[in-house]
């Protein structure tokens, strides 16, 4: 009892003490906020700009356009005097105006009414469309499946059968092939043979052509007759010789000897007759021999040529055999094929080109109906008339202001500034132009400010708005604005009219222009508005019961924007009151949902 | 002999082993409790998908955590205020029922026991019958009452039913009759008065006797769920039992860190009176 007593005690406080701190704890991790609860207010827009001081000669006075002139009370030239008034309009026809460019407005709002209406069904028929083209397409692609494989089936029969075709006839082929290879080889050795026993021949008949070439330049052997001849004749010259000089030293008759040396010349003559007859003969058997070898010559060049010619033929035919054996080896079975496998390659190669021309067919078909899809899809050309409608009723809403500042003023055009008129543009009883109703000269020494702002701003920025000009210390308020302009680069020029003796010439000046909006029943601090997936929405503050008693919860409740700028958003359409409590900073991130407190001032 | 012996033996191991077999059962529940407060969600979430979140597959249990996590707890004890709070919410409810019964309870069964008023036993009888009615019963009639006085969504709406509960009255009842007359009449004759003999004589020796009722009330106050449920509106004002319905299946390790925490006080309570409690049942069960 007492330890387990003392343990029930222990748990009792060590549960107190985890209350603590769990509850501390709690409070650090519930996120502080604060909230607000909305209020009608009107959005002001400021819009800013700076620029420089300038002069100003001439200024334009404005009257709204297209509305009938009552009277000008003004000439050229003639001087006035602030507050003058210069011509009077008809109010009635300004009445009129007003109601015309009203109702022109409520034209074009209706007419942007109908186009957005028109654009959503395009838009549904448009997807309507896009489904069905793609569904088209979905077909045509499945069919073209479908096609192909049959075609590719009819191709794969094609090539099965030009297999078997094939298989059967090459057993054929392949005796024919043999057949014909052997028969091949045997011409090639039959080519041969011939050519080597041409070869062989040629050989022959050369040795035989050499021989007798050789034969013929032989030198021949007679010739020797010629020599002894001669050597006789030398014998017998050397006798006379020796006669002679035996006769000169006495020995013998002279008679003797003469008769001696006379037979001895007569000998010596009829050898010289036969040496000469002879050398003639070797002459004439030389010019022969000469005759005989040219000859044998040009017989043995015509037979080598011959032959030659015989042997390239021989060897040209064994080529062409040995050409046609090699070709036939090589061109294997394609070299002699069968009928019926030359029909089944037929059929497989008008299988094939049917597959072709389907493939064709199907991408063409696929082609029109992607087209088809595409064509349904595009979005063509953005109707911006909207854009430009909504233009048009700005620019008609700024007409129309105009015209109701001047009905206000009872149709009187009034001299802003002291001056003298320079230019008349208004006729008596003709209606005003879209022009500037008079020139004016400025003599009251009034300068002008230009500043660029962007376009965004510069729907704020209207013709006769107020605005306050600063430069240093100097403050000037209810300016107002002379002119604007939009330049090329859709930045838009303003020209605010500064009076004499307000800023000193080439000073640098600050614009400020602020324009209300419409007052909206729901306004928030922008700073509430949180935005995920282009949605925007906030968290509004509730009471919830908890364990713990009454705590609150950060609901999300999705909004309309309508206007916004730096400060507050005029929100519409949504389920917010005036009582909501709107949560406009936190000290931590919060989710929908969450427990939140509020922040301890 | 010998073979009687090892029959007898044998006897006695099956019978041990039967027993252990379904005290393992018995107990399985509390050790899947422990553990399963140390789980993380992922892992119970395996285990118990097919049940809680209707995956397929059958559900199953681990002896021991895979990844023991103190995540649960760290979560209970320092980030669940609603916890703390409803556990104070019970302490004061169990608290006021055993004031009210200690205070209205225990001189109504001193009475009943010891003076022969007129009536005591219809009134006895009553007491019986009371208890014997289920809640359901008597749901409807406690309701219109509890409203006429103007109690309902308060804390009183639970205490003061309770503390009249007739059940400890029977109870304690049992235990001072078994004082002897003798004891009582002896203290008389020595001068001692009527409250002298309840404080020093009938609380003292009926001591286990209230002890007992008190701890059974207890054990029943801790778990009651029908009657916040049916009398409190405010969630503010719920007791513990109805935070474990609460937590729901993707929080399931913290569900049963919860009730593991929640178990702790009536399991020390029940240490405490464990000896009086026995003596309590008995007084209950057995017949004069």
């Amino acid at each position: 009892m007492g330890k387990l007593g003392k343990a029930f005690t222990f748990l009792l406080a060590v549960m107190l003490l985890l209350t603590a701190i769990s509850r501390a704890a709690a409070s650090f991790t519930v996120a502080q906020v604060r909230v607000e609860q909305p209020e009608a207010r009107r959005i002001v827009h400021t819009v800013n700009g700076d620029g420089i001081i300038e002069k100003m000669d001439e200024r334009p006075v404005y009257a709204p356009a297209d509305v009938l002139v009552a009277d000008v009370r003004v000439k050229e030239g003639q001087a006035v005097k602030k507050g003058d008034v210069l011509a009077l309009l008809d109010m009635d026809s300004i009445n009129e105006k007003i109601n015309s460019v009203s109702d022109e407005i409520e034209e074009l709002r209706l007419l942007n009414q109908a186009i957005a209406a028109r654009e959503q069904e395009d838009a549904r028929e448009k997807s309507k469309a896009t489904g069905r083209a793609k569904e088209d397409y979905d077909n045509t692609l499945s069919d073209g499946k479908a096609q192909e494989q049959e075609a590719d089936e009819r191709v794969e029969d094609a090539k099965q059968k030009v297999k078997e075709a094939k298989e059967q006839a090459k057993k054929q082929e392949q005796e024919a092939y043999e057949q014909k290879s052997e028969e091949l080889a045997k011409a090639v050795d039959a080519a041969k043979k011939e050519y080597e026993t041409v070869v062989g021949q040629e050989k022959d008949a050369l040795l035989l052509a050499k021989r007798a070439l050789e034969d013929a330049s032989k030198e021949p052997s007679e010739s020797y007759d010629i020599e002894r001849i001669r050597l006789e004749i030398t014998q017998k010259q050397r006798r006379i010789n020796e006669l002679y000089r035996s006769m000169w030293e006495g020995e013998g008759s002279i008679a003797s000897v003469n008769d001696q040396i006379a037979a001895l010349q007569t000998e010596i003559a009829s050898l010289q007759l036969q040496l000469k007859e002879l050398t003639d003969v070797a002459m004439e058997q030389k010019k022969e021999r000469e005759q005989a070898i040219e000859r044998a010559k040009e017989d043995y060049d015509s037979t080598a040529e011959t032959w030659a010619k015989l042997v390239n033929e021989a060897k040209q035919k064994w080529d062409d055999a040995q050409l046609k054996l090699d070709e036939f080896l090589e061109s294997g079975e394609d070299a002699a094929e069968d009928p019926a496998v030359q029909a089944a390659k037929e059929a497989l190669k008008d299988a094939r080109l049917q597959r072709q021309e389907q493939a064709r067919l199907q991408e063409e078909k696929e082609r029109q109906a992607k087209r088809a899809v595409e064509d349904s899809s595009k979005t063509g050309l953005k109707d911006n008339s909207a854009a430009v409608n909504q233009l048009a009723i700005e620019r008609k809403e700024r007409q129309l202001a105009l015209l109701m500042k001047e009905r206000k003023n009872g149709g009187k055009i009034i001299a802003e500034v002291d001056g003298t008129v320079t230019q008349v543009q208004l006729i008596v009883g003709q209606k005003s132009m879209d022009t500037a109703a008079f020139l004016m000269s400025d003599t009251s020494g009034g300068m002008s400010f230009t500043t660029q702002i962007s376009k965004e701003d510069a729907v704020y920025v209207m013709t006769g708005d107020p605005v306050t000009l600063k430069s240093g210390d100097q403050v000037c308020e209810e300016l107002t604005v002379l002119s604007t302009e939009t330049n090329e680069d859709e930045t838009v020029k303003v020209t605010v009219y500064v009076p004499k003796d307000t800023f000193t010439l080439g000073a640098y000046a600050f614009m400020e222009l602020a324009k209300q909006s419409e007052e909206y029943g729901i306004t928030i601090p922008v700073s509430a508005v949180h935005t995920e997936n282009e949605r925007n929405f906030v968290y509004v503050m509730e009471p919830e019961e908890t364990v713990l008693g009454g705590s609150f919860v950060a609901l999300r409740t999705e909004v309309t924007v309508a206007e916004k700028n730096g400060m507050y958003a005029a929100v519409t359409d949504s389920s917010l009151t005036e009582e909501s409590q709107i949560i406009i900073d936190s000290d931590q991130m919060i989710s929908a949902g969450e427990t939140v407190r509020l922040q301890e001032e | 002999m010998r073979s009687i012996n090892m029959a007898k033996r044998f006897g006695k191991l099956l019978t041990v082993f039967v027993l252990a077999v379904f005290a393992a059962l018995t107990v399985a529940p509390l050790f899947f409790l422990a553990c399963g407060s140390l789980m993380g969600n992922g892992e119970l979430n395996e285990y118990l998908g097919p049940f809680l979140i209707r995956t397929d597959g059958f559900a199953g249990w681990r002896l021991f955590p895979l990844y023991p996590t103190l995540r649960n707890a760290v979560r209970l004890f320092f980030d669940s205020p609603e916890f703390f709070h409803m556990f104070w919410n019970t302490m004061a409810i169990t608290g006021g029922i055993l004031g009210g019964q200690f205070l209205f309870g225990l001189p109504a069964a001193w009475g009943l026991a010891r003076y022969p008023v007129p009536g005591r036993k219809v009134f006895y009888m009553l007491c019986i019958l009371l208890m014997m009615l289920p809640f359901q019963v008597t749901m409807l009639s406690e309701y219109l009452v509890l409203d006429h006085l103007g109690l309902l969504d308060s804390l009183w709406s639970i205490i003061l039913p309770g503390a009249f509960s007739t059940f400890s009255v029977f109870v304690m009842y049992r235990f001072f009759c078994g004082i002897p007359e003798e004891l009582l009449e002896s203290a008389r004759i020595d001068g001692a008065g009527e409250l002298k003999i309840f404080f020093l004589i009938g609380l003292r020796l009926g001591a286990s006797g209230i002890l007992s009722a008190l701890v059974l009330q207890f054990l029943e106050c801790f778990s009651m769920i029908e009657q916040p449920l049916v009398f409190l509106q405010t969630k503010s004002r719920m007791p513990l039992s109805l935070y474990l319905p609460e937590v729901k299946a993707d929080r399931m390790g913290f569900a049963l860190c919860c009730s593991f925490v929640a178990l702790l006080p009536p399991v020390l309570v029940f240490g405490m009176g464990q000896q009086y409690l026995e003596q309590g049942i008995m007084a209950g069960a057995v017949k004069e």
